[in-house]
């Protein structure tokens, strides 16, 4: 059976018909890539099923991944400076990729940094763009070792993996998110000034309060819903994952503000008087140590396996479980919201992989018919595990370059 | 970079002191005052000089004027009752293009932003307050930045004691743009400020 048969005969039309939505799938075809890491000038043509890069430790396969969420998010999906990521002894790295909905419509992207210069993208959409602009444009889910963190790590992997996916799904959300980072820097320097100055003129700290206030519920009241929504997700992929025999959760502590135990939406209004109390009771502490001491940049992400904290109860195996069905939610659930198949790519994750929890992600691999990047070391192991069905091709990738395909 | 002349080295440190002219630019420009007939040099230099001399700040509206008071704050068609505060003169001229508003204006000449040390003293504040007693509403029409937004909550929370309405203006979809295009963050900022019919 062909690809675009399959895709009909599972339900996916691959068409949007008299404005009825349904899913589109955006394909990537071509992607250039200069100067990133050990990449000088690679050119790859992409298959729209499975890609498979393989190549030995250090030639330069996560680069390529690197390279599509550079042009999907803007930035790589490692946390990693800008500056570090160019072709050591080269002034900066240029990316461009030409993409094709299922509709014919192309869309191209190009994301350039140049050392000390302002990130220059172009796409179809036009121009000298930011970041917030294309963000959610080509969606895509990652999986990677260094995800782990999101189980393992601080607070602040949690609200990053809660953030990256909120950004993918919502414009507004990206806005408030870039507010909140901004008033805060503002609001810290002033209550900073505020210590060291007896005189200082306390009403310059209210406007500041009120937006930390007004832009904190905002983001409070999406990242409510998005978890609830979330969820039943995560719950039903971990029981697949693990076959059914631990009991996990997903609560979401937002600092200092009480949901109300079941409540579906957490009303703005509510939220705003609660953080209003909050403020009250730090105020004096704020002014004492010079910091914002509530928001939404201290909330807590909890997950728990078995009625115990994940990051101290977890053993290796649950660790590696609980990130799957993490990140599955996160595909399904970008699936469902954007109407729109993410792109799947899988950073090194088979070696870390026992057979039942390759399977698994295997599954969601042939499952969508997304388009994936999967990186590994050893291309022959995987080849027995997709669908034959599926158009897939093949790289070998040696010191930064494609040295052998098919 | 080593150049045959010092006179243009000085014109290409020059230009390029200006924003967003970097050094090729500043390069190419100069060049092409070269080229160009002595008249065109002397015309600039005047022009550039008059400038600097002839133009100061509105003693009243603080926007750019030749005479004192400007001829929107000495019209005597305007509506004295109303002030629309902005930040940059550029603003005044964006608004006077509507050809809507009949009152008067009142430039800040910034924001608030401590990260870059602008505290009201730095802006002109003092001075709308002291201009404002018999106006019944003050207009805030500052930018939707982080930075705009506080300064906005901070003149209103000055203003409004003195029992002056204070509003600002909406922020919502562009007039003959469709909903299906409008991008979804302003869309759902024009849902929350809906007003009641
Ligand atoms: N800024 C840089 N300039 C040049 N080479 C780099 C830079 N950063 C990393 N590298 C090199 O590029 C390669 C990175 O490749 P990577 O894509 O992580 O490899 P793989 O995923 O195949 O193991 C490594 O060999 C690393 O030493
Ligand atoms: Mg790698
Ligand atoms: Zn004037």
């Amino acid at each position: 059976m062909g690809w675009s048969q399959k895709i009909f005969l599972n339900g996916f039309s691959p068409f949007r018909l008299f404005g009825i939505l349904t899913t589109a799938y955006m394909k990537i075809r071509k992607i250039t890539i200069n100067n990133l890491r050990n990449h000088s000038h690679t050119e790859m043509e992409f298959a729209d099923g499975i890609n498979i890069i393989s190549g030995l430790n250090g030639a330069g396969k996560t680069t390529v991944l690197e390279a599509i969420t550079i042009c999907a998010l803007s930035k790589s999906f490692l946390a990693m400076p800008e500056s570090a990521i160019i072709k050591s002894g080269t002034d900066g790295y240029y990316i461009a990729s030409e993409a094709i909905s299922d509709l014919g419509i192309p869309y191209k992207i190009s994301v350039g940094f140049t050392k000390g210069k302002r990130k220059l993208i172009k796409s179809s959409l036009g121009d000298s763009l930011l970041p917030k602009e294309i963000i959610g444009e080509m969606p895509v889910s990652v999986l990677s070792p260094d995800y782990k963190s999101i189980t393992f790590g601080s607070p602040g992997d949690r609200r990053n993996f809660i953030d990256k996916i909120l950004s993918q799904v919502s414009r507004r959300y990206i806005e408030e998110a870039i507010s909140l980072k901004k008033c805060l820097k503002q609001r810290n320097r002033i209550l900073q000034i505020a210590r060291k100055d007896v005189n200082f003129d306390m009403s310059l700290i209210d406007p500041w309060t009120e937006i930390l206030i007004k832009t904190g519920a905002e983001i409070v009241s999406r990242r409510h819903r998005f978890i609830k929504e979330f969820q039943p997700l995560f719950e039903k992929y971990y029981k697949d994952v693990s076959g059914g025999r631990e009991e996990v959760s997903l609560t979401y502590l937002p600092d200092h503000i009480s949901l109300g135990p079941g409540s579906e939406v957490a009303d703005v209004q509510s939220l705003i008087g609660q953080y209003k109390t909050a403020q009250g009771e730090v105020e004096k502490s704020e002014l004492r140590r010079g910091t914002t001491l509530f928001g939404p940049q201290k909330d807590e992400l909890r997950i728990d396996i078995n009625g115990g904290i994940a990051k101290e109860y977890a053993s290796q195996g649950q660790h590696k479980s609980l990130l799957i069905s993490l990140k599955s939610a996160e595909f399904n659930y970008l699936f469902e919201k954007k109407q729109e198949c993410p792109i799947i790519l899988l950073d090194d994750v088979f070696s870390e992989l026992d057979s039942q929890r390759s399977a698994k992600v295997l599954e969601l691999l042939n499952s969508k018919f997304a388009q994936a990047f999967v990186t590994v070391t050893d291309p022959e192991k995987l080849k027995d595990c997709i669908d034959s069905s599926i158009p897939s091709k093949y790289f070998l990738i040696e010191n930064g370059c494609v040295v052998n395909q098919y | 970079m080593q150049y045959t002349s010092e006179a243009i080295e000085k014109m290409v440190e020059i230009f390029s002191a200006l924003p967003t002219i970097g050094r090729k630019t500043a390069q190419r420009l100069t060049f092409y005052l070269l080229r160009e007939p002595a008249d065109f040099s002397r015309n600039f230099a005047d022009t550039l000089i008059d400038l600097k001399e002839k133009v100061h700040y509105c003693s009243k509206c603080f926007n750019y004027t030749e005479n004192d008071p400007c001829p929107i704050c000495s019209s005597a068609k305007r509506d004295n009752k109303i002030i629309c505060v902005v930040e940059e003169p550029n603003d005044v001229l964006a608004i006077e293009k509507t050809s809507e508003f009949f009152g008067y204006y009142h430039v800040l000449h910034g924001v608030l932003n401590p990260l870059d040390g602008v505290t009201p003293e730095d802006l002109k504040v003092k001075e709308l307050l002291q201009r404002i007693d018999h106006t019944e509403e003050v207009i805030l029409a500052l930018n939707s930045s982080v930075e705009g937004e506080a300064t906005t909550q901070y003149l209103s929370r000055l203003i409004k004691p003195l029992g002056i309405k204070v509003s600002r203006i909406a922020s919502g979809i562009p007039i003959g743009s469709s909903l299906e295009f409008s991008d979804e963050a302003t869309l759902s900022r024009a849902m929350e400020c809906r007003i009641a019919i």
